[in-house]
C-alpha cells in the first residue's frame, strides 16, 4: 500500500461553505481515504489544507475550488474523486426542496390544535393517563373549550379546581371518569346512535345513560343531548358542580323539552341542593336516583316517554321457550356497573342474598376469588377487575372464561349478561358470545341440566354493530334477549323460581 | 339567566387528547375532530404535580402575556462602544464568561484557553503557563457569567477590562446590554486560542478598532442610532438566521456605519483596515444580534409567576436556563455535544460540548428558531430544506408568540416562534433547536465544525419545579366541598 | 315496534381523504381514488334517505358544498365548516381538505338507501342531526323596530313588497334575491299557520319554471321552517330570544352571506314579521 496524495485546483467553480463541508465529509468517508478537504481557496482554508499536510498550488485563490485527497492508493484516490464529482452535482441539483404542503407536524398540544382550526373547536376529549389529565383538561378550559374527561384516577382537588375554573368561564367539565356523552347527536366515548329528540339526559353513570337513551330511542323518542358529570360529581366534596352546569345548559337548549337526571343516590345534602336547583328551571326535570325502592331505568324511560306525549310500549325482546331451572342460582356477568346494580336490586328483592364485587350490602361482598354458591352478580368493569386490561365492553375474554366455568357448575341455573353496543364498544360481541353461550348450554345439557341464558341488550337500532343481527345470533344460541335490563333481570329471577 | 355556555348551541367540533380510538370513533360519525399527538411530559414522577400547580396558578397566563409582550416590544439601538472597564466597571483581575457560573476545575478547554489569553492580554501573566497557574489558584482573580452583568459573549465569551464592548439600548423599556467585538474566524480567543497572534489581534481591536468604532457610532447615534433590531429583521429575509448565519446582517451593519467610519477623522489606513476586518468576518453581526436579543429577554425578566425562558447559556460544561418567574436562579444540566459537519479532518471526538451565550438568539426568537429563513443551515446535519422548515414549525409548539418583527418569508411571512415556555417544553418534550459552532475540546484548537444541538432535557422540569414551589399551593383558592 | 334494520348502509365509513388530486395538462383535475366519507344528515332528510335509492344529478359544486337534486328534492352536501344550509348532509372534514375535489357539475348522483353518491364520492349517512327551526313565540315589537333600523344600512337588492309572482326568480344567480325575500318571509311566518300555509302553497305552485330547481327546493325547506343558522338566529332574536346585542350580531352574520342573499333574506324576515304583527293588530 503506497499512500497517494492528490491536490488540484478547479477554477470558476463556486460552492458555498456548507455544501463543501458536506462534500468533504462524503469524500472522507469513501473507502481507503485517509484525509480529504474540499474548500474554496481562501487564506483560512489554505492554512487548513496545509495543516492537514497537503501543499496547495501557489496560484489558488479565494474563487477557486481546492481539492486535496490522501488515500491508501491511486485507485482509492480515483474513487474518491468520482465521489466528489457526484456529490458536487447532487448538491447543485438541489434536494427535495421546501415541502410547504400540509400543516407541518401534527399538533403536540391542545393549544396548537385549536390555533390551526378553520373554525374554533367546541369541545375537548381528554383520555390521557389520570395523573396527566388535569393538565390537559385545564388547557382545554384555558383555550375556551368545554371538556369531557374520560380519564380516571384524577384527584378530587383537581376535579374541584377544574369545575370551578369551568364555571368562571361558562364552560362544562364532563367527568373525570366520564365514559359516555352525546352532544348534537355525536357520541363521545361509549354511546349509542340515537335519534335527535326532546329528552335531555344528565348522568353520573355511563351505562345508566346508555340504557335510558336506548329505551327512549326504542320508543321513538329522541335525545337532544346526554351530558355526563363523572362518578364523583354528586359527592359532598364536589357538591354537584357539573350537575348544576349541565342542568342549566339543557334548560337553555331550545330543543330539550324534558330533562332526566340519572344517578345513584348521592350525598343527602347534595341531593337536596340539586332537587331545589332543578325545581327552579323552566324545563321539567325527572330525577332518576337509582337504588333500592326506586323506579328502575325502564320505569324512568316509560315516564319520560309519556311525559313528552309519546306512547310507551314494552321494549322489544327476542324470547323463546326457556325451561325454568327452579332452585338454580342466578349468575350475573356484567360489563356495566349500573346495569349490574339494577339487576341486583330486582333480583335481591325476590331472591334475597346476591353476592357481588359491588354488593348492595357490605355483608354480601364476594371473596377475592369471585366465587360463591348461590346467587351472584359481578361487575367486570369495576376498577379492580380492569387493571392492566381493556374494559369488558371492548374485550370479552374475562366474561367468556367465566361463562365456561359457570356452565360446569351444577348450581348455576341461569346466566344473566349485559351486551352493550354502540360507539366505542366491541364491533361484534355476538360473534364471540353466541358460540360461548351455545357451548355452555351444551355442556349443561350433556350433564343433564338445563341452563337458562338471559341477555340484556343495551342497543339502539342505528348502532354500528347491527343490533338486530346481534340479537338474532344470541337468540339462536339459546338466549332470551331483552332490550330492557329490568325485564331481563326479572326473567332471570322467574327462571329460577322467583315470582314473575 | 344565561350561563353563557354555547356548547349545545352549535354543532360539535372536537379536539381529542389521548387514545386514538376516541378520535377514530368521532371521525366515523362525521364529527370534525383533531387528534393531538400527546406524549408523557419530561421529568420524573413528580412533574405532573408541578405542572398542575403552575398551570392552575391564576398569575400564569397574565404573567406570560406581560413577559412575552415585553420581549416582543423591546427595541435595540447601538448607542456606544466602550472599554469594559468603563462600561461594566470591570476591574483588573476580573473577567466575564459565557454560560452559568463555573469554577476552574470544571471549566472546559476552550474556556480555560480564553481565560489564559485574557490574562496575557491584560498583562496579568507573561506566559500561558504562568496564567494557567494563577487561574487555577484563583488568587486575586475572579470570573462571573456575562449574563449577571447584562452582557452576552459568544463561545467562551470571555470579557476582560481592556476589551471594547458594543453598548445597545432598548428605547422601549430603558434597558442596556453589552457584547464584545467579534474577532473573526480561525484561531481566536473565543474558541480558546491564546497564541501571540490572538493577543496581538485583541490589542489591535482595543487600540484601533474599538476607539474608531466609538467615534463612528457616537457620530451616527447623534443622527439617529443604528437600529440593530431592524437590521436583524431584514437579515432574516436575506437568508440569515442570526446565529450561525450572519453574512447579510454584517454587510448591512457595515453599510449603516461606513459613512461615519470614513468621516471619523481617523487615519485612512485604520479605517480601511477596520472595514476590511469587519467585511471579511461573516459573523461580525453576531456580536450585535446577541445583545439585541439580550435586551428583549432582559425586558421580560422578573414577572412573578411567568414560565417564560429569558436565558439559555452554556459554559462548555453546563447548559443553563433562567425563567422570568424565578429571578436569577440557574437551572443547569450537562451540555450536549452538537451534531453536524466538521472542518478538515476533525471529527466528533474533537468537539467540545455546547458553549456560548449565543443561544440568546434562540431565546429571543431567531437563530435555530428561524431556521426556515436559512435553509442552508440544515445541511449541516445532512437534512433537506424541508427539514429546516419542519424544525421551525415544531418550535411554534413550545413558544408563546409569533414575532411581529422577525418574519420568515418561506412561511408566508409568519412571525418567528418567540418566547419559549418552560411548561410547554416539559409537556411536549420538544426541546429548543439551537444552531451553533463547535469548538475544539483542547484549548487553542479553534473551530472544528458547526451543527445543531438541544439543551439537556432535565433542566426544564427542574425549572418548572422551582416555579411550582413559588406558586400558590394547588387548590388553595378552591377548597373541596365549598358551595359554588 | 322496534324498527329492525337501521337505515345506515353496510358500508363502513372511509378513513379520510386520500388520493392526491393531480393536475392534467389541460388544467383539469384527476382523482385516482375517492373513498367514502361519512356524513351526518338532518332529520328533515330522514324519509328521503331511508327510501330506496333514487337517481339524481349534481347541479352545483363549490369548495364547501355540493347540490344534488332528485326529481323533486334537494340534498345539500356540506363540508364541516360550511354555512349550514337547511336539509344538508354534513361531512366531518373541513373545506380545506377539499372533500369535493372530484365531483363535477352534471355528475350522476344517487340519493337513498342510507347514503348519497355524487360522482365518485360516496357518503354513507352515519348520524342524524336535528334540523333547527324557528323558536316559538310572538314577535317583540321593539326587536322588529330595531331590525328595521339596522336594515336601513343594507338596502334590499330587489323591491321587497312584491307578490309571490313578482318575486319568484327575480335576480341573477342560483338563488335569486327575490326567492331569498320569500324564504325570509316563510321563516318569519312559520308559527302563524294562517299566513304560512297560503304563502307556502302559492310559492310551491308557482316556483317550477320561474326559478332554479335549487332555489325552489330551498323555498320548500323554508316553508317548513328550515333555513341557515344565520337566518334562524335573526328570527329567534325577533321573537324576543337572546339579547339586543345578539340581534345585531346575528344580523351582521346574515348580511355577510353571499353577495346579496343575506340582505334579501333579512328583508324577507322583516316583511314577514311585520305581516304577522299587522294581523295581530287586526285581531286585537
Amino acid at each position: 500500500m503506497s499512500e497517494t496524495t492528490h491536490v488540484e485546483v478547479r477554477r470558476g467553480a463556486y460552492h458555498d461553505s456548507v455544501t463543501l463541508m458536506q462534500v468533504s465529509r462524503d469524500v472522507t468517508a469513501a473507502h481507503g481515504v485517509v484525509a480529504a478537504q474540499v474548500a474554496m481557496g481562501t487564506e483560512l482554508n489554505l492554512d487548513l489544507v496545509r495543516g492537514m499536510g497537503f501543499e496547495p498550488p501557489a496560484n489558488a485563490g479565494p474563487n477557486d475550488l481546492v481539492v486535496a485527497v490522501r488515500a491508501d492508493d491511486a485507485a482509492a484516490v480515483t474513487e474518491a474523486l468520482e465521489r466528489l464529482d457526484a456529490a458536487l452535482v447532487a448538491a447543485t441539483r438541489g434536494g427535495s426542496g421546501a415541502d410547504l404542503g400540509g400543516d407541518g407536524p401534527e399538533p403536540r398540544t391542545l393549544f396548537s390544535a385549536v390555533r390551526r382550526s378553520a373554525e374554533p373547536p367546541t369541545l375537548a376529549l381528554v383520555s390521557v393517563p389520570g395523573p396527566h389529565a388535569f393538565t390537559e383538561a385545564h388547557s382545554a378550559l384555558q383555550a375556551g373549550l368545554s371538556v369531557l374527561v374520560f380519564s380516571d384516577n384524577v384527584t378530587v382537588e383537581s376535579e374541584v379546581l377544574l369545575k370551578d375554573e369551568a364555571a368562571a368561564r361558562g364552560l362544562l367539565v364532563m367527568g373525570p371518569d366520564c365514559g359516555t356523552a352525546v352532544v348534537g347527536g355525536a357520541g363521545l366515548g361509549f354511546a349509542n346512535a340515537v335519534r335527535p329528540g326532546p329528552v335531555g339526559i344528565v348522568a353520573a353513570s355511563g351505562t345508566g345513560a346508555q340504557q335510558l337513551m336506548c329505551l327512549l330511542d326504542g320508543a321513538g323518542v329522541g335525545v337532544s343531548h346526554c351530558l355526563g358529570v363523572g362518578g364523583r360529581d354528586l359527592s359532598a366534596a364536589v357538591g354537584g358542580r357539573s350537575m348544576r352546569a349541565a342542568l342549566a345548559l339543557l334548560d337553555e337548549d331550545p330543543s330539550t323539552e324534558l330533562i332526566v337526571l340519572v344517578s345513584k343516590p348521592p350525598d343527602a345534602t347534595v341531593a337536596a341542593q340539586i332537587t331545589a336547583y332543578a325545581e327552579g328551571l323552566s324545563t321539567p326535570v325527572h330525577l332518576a336516583l337509582l337504588g333500592q325502592g326506586q323506579p328502575d331505568l325502564t320505569t324512568v324511560a316509560a315516564r319520560a316517554v309519556e311525559s313528552v306525549g309519546a306512547t310507551w310500549a314494552e321494549p322489544w325482546s327476542w324470547d323463546g321457550q326457556q325451561a325454568p331451572t327452579p332452585g338454580g342460582a342466578v349468575r350475573g356477568l356484567f360489563a356495566g356497573g349500573t346495569l349490574c346494580d339494577e339487576a341486583m336490586i330486582i333480583a335481591s328483592s325476590q331472591l334475597g342474598e346476591v353476592r357481588s364485587n359491588i354488593p348492595l350490602r357490605p355483608q354480601w361482598a364476594i371473596g377475592r376469588d369471585l366465587h360463591a354458591q348461590g346467587h351472584l352478580m359481578l361487575d367486570f368493569g369495576d376498577d379492580a377487575l380492569t387493571q392492566g386490561r381493556p374494559h369488558p365492553m371492548i374485550d370479552q375474554r374475562t366474561r367468556l372464561e367465566r361463562i365456561a366455568v359457570e356452565a360446569a357448575d351444577k348450581g348455576c341455573g341461569v346466566l344473566l349478561l349485559d351486551v352493550v353496543l354502540g360507539h366505542g364498544a366491541h364491533p361484534d360481541p355476538a360473534s364471540e358470545l353466541a358460540p360461548a353461550l351455545a357451548q355452555a348450554r351444551e355442556v349443561a345439557h350433556t350433564a343433564g341440566r338445563d341452563l337458562g341464558v338471559v341477555v340484556s341488550l343495551c342497543a339502539s337500532v342505528d348502532d354500528p354493530q347491527d343490533p338486530r343481527k346481534q340479537a338474532e345470533a344470541l337468540h339462536e344460541a339459546g338466549a332470551a334477549v331483552f332490550l330492557s335490563n329490568a325485564a331481563a333481570a326479572r326473567r332471570a329471577v322467574a327462571l329460577v323460581g322467583g315470582p314473575r | 339567566m344565561s350561563s353563557g355556555n354555547t356548547l349545545l348551541a352549535q354543532p360539535p367540533r372536537v379536539v381529542a387528547v389521548g387514545a386514538a380510538m376516541f378520535a377514530d370513533s368521532l371521525a366515523a360519525q362525521a364529527v370534525p375532530v383533531q387528534q393531538v399527538d400527546w406524549r408523557p411530559p419530561l421529568g420524573d414522577a413528580g412533574v405532573e404535580a408541578d405542572l398542575a400547580r403552575v398551570l392552575s396558578d391564576p398569575r400564569l397566563a397574565p404573567a406570560n402575556a406581560t413577559a412575552v409582550g415585553r420581549m416582543l416590544a423591546a427595541g435595540a439601538e447601538l448607542v456606544d462602544v466602550r472599554p469594559a472597564s468603563e462600561a461594566l466597571g470591570l476591574e483588573r483581575g476580573s473577567f466575564l464568561h459565557a454560560g452559568p457560573p463555573i469554577g476552574w476545575d470544571r471549566a472546559p478547554g476552550p474556556l480555560r484557553g480564553a481565560l489564559v489569553g485574557a490574562m496575557l492580554l491584560e498583562g496579568l501573566a507573561t506566559t500561558p503557563e504562568e496564567a494557567e497557574k494563577a487561574l487555577a489558584s484563583g488568587a486575586g482573580l475572579s470570573w462571573e457569567p456575562c449574563h449577571h452583568h447584562r452582557t452576552v459573549g459568544p463561545m467562551a465569551g470571555v470579557v476582560s477590562p481592556s476589551m471594547w464592548m458594543f453598548e445597545l439600548h432598548d428605547p422601549v423599556h430603558g434597558g442596556t446590554s453589552w457584547c464584545s467585538l467579534n474577532e473573526g474566524l480561525g484561531k481566536v480567543l473565543r474558541y480558546g486560542a491564546y497564541g501571540p497572534e490572538v493577543v496581538e489581534r485583541l490589542r489591535w481591536m482595543s487600540d484601533v478598532l474599538g476607539p474608531l468604532l466609538q467615534t463612528a457610532v457616537r457620530a451616527r447615534a447623534a443622527l439617529g442610532p443604528v437600529d440593530v433590531k431592524a437590521v436583524a429583521a431584514q437579515m432574516l429575509q436575506m437568508g440569515d438566521e442570526g446565529h450561525n448565519r450572519n453574512r447579510a446582517g454584517t454587510l448591512m451593519f457595515l453599510r449603516e456605519l461606513l459613512p461615519s467610519l470614513i468621516d471619523s477623522g481617523a487615519p485612512t489606513a485604520d479605517v480601511a483596515e477596520a472595514a476590511r476586518f469587519i467585511g471579511s468576518n461573516d459573523h461580525f453581526f453576531l456580536n450585535l444580534g446577541m445583545p439585541a436579543c439580550k435586551l428583549a429577554c432582559d425586558a421580560a425578566r422578573d414577572v412573578p409567576g411567568s414560565s417564560l425562558v429569558v436565558a439559555m447559556a452554556r459554559n462548555g460544561t453546563d447548559f443553563g436556563i433562567q425563567l422570568s418567574g424565578t429571578g436569577d436562579q440557574w437551572f443547569t444540566g450537562p451540555a450536549n455535544t452538537p451534531e453536524g459537519l466538521f472542518l478538515g479532518s476533525f471529527g466528533p471526538a474533537d468537539a467540545n460540548p455546547d458553549i456560548g451565550d449565543s443561544a440568546i438568539t434562540e431565546t429571543g426568537g431567531i437563530g435555530g428558531f428561524a431556521m426556515a429563513a436559512a435553509p442552508a443551515i440544515v445541511r449541516f446535519v445532512g437534512g433537506e430544506v424541508g427539514d429546516a422548515i419542519e424544525a421551525t414549525r415544531l418550535m411554534y409548539e413550545i413558544t408563546l408568540a409569533e414575532n411581529p418583527t422577525y418574519q420568515i418569508p418561506v412561511l408566508g411571512f409568519r412571525g418567528s416562534p418567540t418566547g419559549i415556555d418552560a411548561t410547554l417544553v416539559t409537556r411536549t418534550g420538544i426541546l429548543p433547536h439551537i444552531n451553533t459552532g463547535m469548538a475544539g475540546k483542547v484549548a487553542g484548537t479553534g473551530q472544528v465544525g458547526a451543527g445543531l444541538v438541544n439543551p439537556p432535557a432535565e433542566i426544564f422540569p427542574a425549572a418548572v419545579k422551582a416555579l411550582a414551589e413559588a406558586a400558590p399551593a394547588f387548590g388553595a383558592s378552591h377548597p373541596v366541598g365549598a358551595r359554588v | 315496534m322496534w324498527e329492525v334494520g337501521g337505515i345506515f348502509s353496510d358500508q363502513s365509513p372511509g378513513d379520510g381523504l386520500q388520493g392526491q388530486v393531480g393536475r392534467r395538462p389541460d388544467g383539469g383535475v384527476t382523482v385516482p381514488r375517492m373513498p367514502t366519507l361519512p356524513g351526518a344528515a338532518t332529520t328533515a332528510l330522514r324519509d328521503l334517505l331511508r327510501a330506496p335509492e333514487a337517481s339524481a344529478r349534481v347541479v352545483g359544486v363549490h369548495p364547501s358544498c355540493v347540490y344534488v337534486v332528485t326529481a323533486d328534492e334537494l340534498v345539500t352536501l356540506e363540508a364541516a365548516d360550511a354555512l349550514g344550509l337547511p336539509c344538508s348532509v354534513r361531512l366531518g372534514v373541513d373545506r380545506s381538505r377539499r372533500p369535493f375535489a372530484g365531483v363535477r357539475l352534471g355528475d350522476r348522483a344517487v340519493v337513498g338507501g342510507g347514503r348519497v353518491v355524487a360522482g365518485p364520492l360516496t357518503i354513507p349517512v352515519v348520524r342524524w342531526r336535528l334540523q333547527r327551526r324557528p323558536r316559538r313565540g310572538p314577535f317583540a315589537e321593539a326587536r322588529v323596530e330595531a331590525l328595521a333600523r339596522l336594515m336601513a344600512a343594507h338596502p334590499a337588492p330587489v323591491p321587497v313588497d312584491g307578490s309571490v309572482r313578482d318575486l319568484l326568480g327575480l335576480g341573477p344567480g342560483l338563488t335569486p334575491a327575490g326567492d331569498d325575500v320569500l324564504a325570509g318571509m316563510l321563516v318569519a311566518v312559520h308559527s302563524c299557520e294562517d299566513l304560512r300555509a297560503p304563502l307556502a302553497a302559492e310559492t310551491t305552485r308557482l316556483a317550477p319554471g320561474r326559478t332554479t330547481t335549487l332555489s325552489a327546493a330551498l323555498l320548500r325547506h323554508a316553508a317548513d321552517g328550515a333555513a341557515l343558522p344565520a337566518v334562524l338566529d335573526v328570527a329567534d332574536a325577533l321573537t324576543g330570544h337572546g339579547s339586543d346585542a345578539d340581534l345585531a350580531r346575528a344580523l351582521t352574520r346574515l348580511v355577510a352571506v353571499g353577495h346579496s342573499s343575506g340582505a334579501a333574506l333579512a328583508h324577507g324576515l322583516l316583511r314577514g314579521a311585520r305581516t304577522v304583527a299587522g294581523r295581530a293588530e287586526e285581531a286585537a
